[in-house]
């Protein structure tokens, strides 16, 4: 089930993912898939704490840094 | 950065241009999908914590975005088309009714957050210093 936008506090990092169509989104103590055209929440992923900042990776594949 | 928000040119690093914000800043991020041509953003204001909504808006390449003061600057739209082809901006009834009440220290957040969307649209040539300002005619 999807969750609208309006529902994540603290929304405030964001990137495009590797998959299409797809934004990366941090908010709160989580991060979260947005489905870009309905702009509607689909996966979440709970953490420790809130996020500052993260990077997404294709597969196999691994940065050399963070940002 | 607390007070100011600064455009970078890239790659020469040299400041294009410089908003101020409010002490109570706003917390944003943008990513522009290149491939499909949109600009997306997404963020809040501190002083709205922890019930602050999240605010959105999509941009996409090649429209003239400007903001609609009447609202607050919750809603950006294109210039040429209507919302709903431009759909410039997904902004949550939450959004217009915080920043409607009047609270200078909202407006102020409110102003910071929007100048980052215009910032990084003039930094891609997309957007004119006129298209910022009285949208109401659109209404």
């Amino acid at each position: 089930m999807s969750t609208p936008l309006s529902r994540l506090p603290e929304a405030d990092e964001l990137r495009v993912s590797t998959t299409r169509d797809l934004l990366d989104l941090g908010f709160g103590e989580a991060l979260a898939t947005v489905d870009a055209p309905s702009m509607t929440v689909v996966p979440q992923i709970k953490l420790p704490g809130h996020t500052e900042a993260f990077e997404g990776v294709a597969r196999g594949t691994r940065p050399s840094s963070t940002y | 950065m607390a007070g100011e928000i600064v455009a970078l040119d890239h790659p020469s690093c040299k400041s294009v241009a410089t908003w101020r914000v409010a002490p109570d800043h706003a917390d944003f991020s943008m990513a522009l999908d290149e491939a499909a041509g949109r600009l997306y953003g997404v963020g809040h204001a501190r002083r709205l914590q922890p019930a602050s909504p999240v605010f959105m808006w999509v941009a996409t390449a090649g429209l003239h975005l400007r903001r609609a003061p009447g609202r607050a600057g919750a809603i950006l739209h294109s210039k040429a088309r209507s919302r709903s082809e431009g759909s410039a901006l997904y902004a949550p009834p939450q959004i217009e009714r915080r920043y409607g009440h009047g609270d200078d220290r909202h407006r102020h957040a409110d102003a910071g957050m929007l100048p980052p969307v215009n910032v990084h649209a003039a930094a891609l040539g997309r957007i004119d210093d006129d298209d910022v300002g009285d949208a109401t005619d659109d209404e």
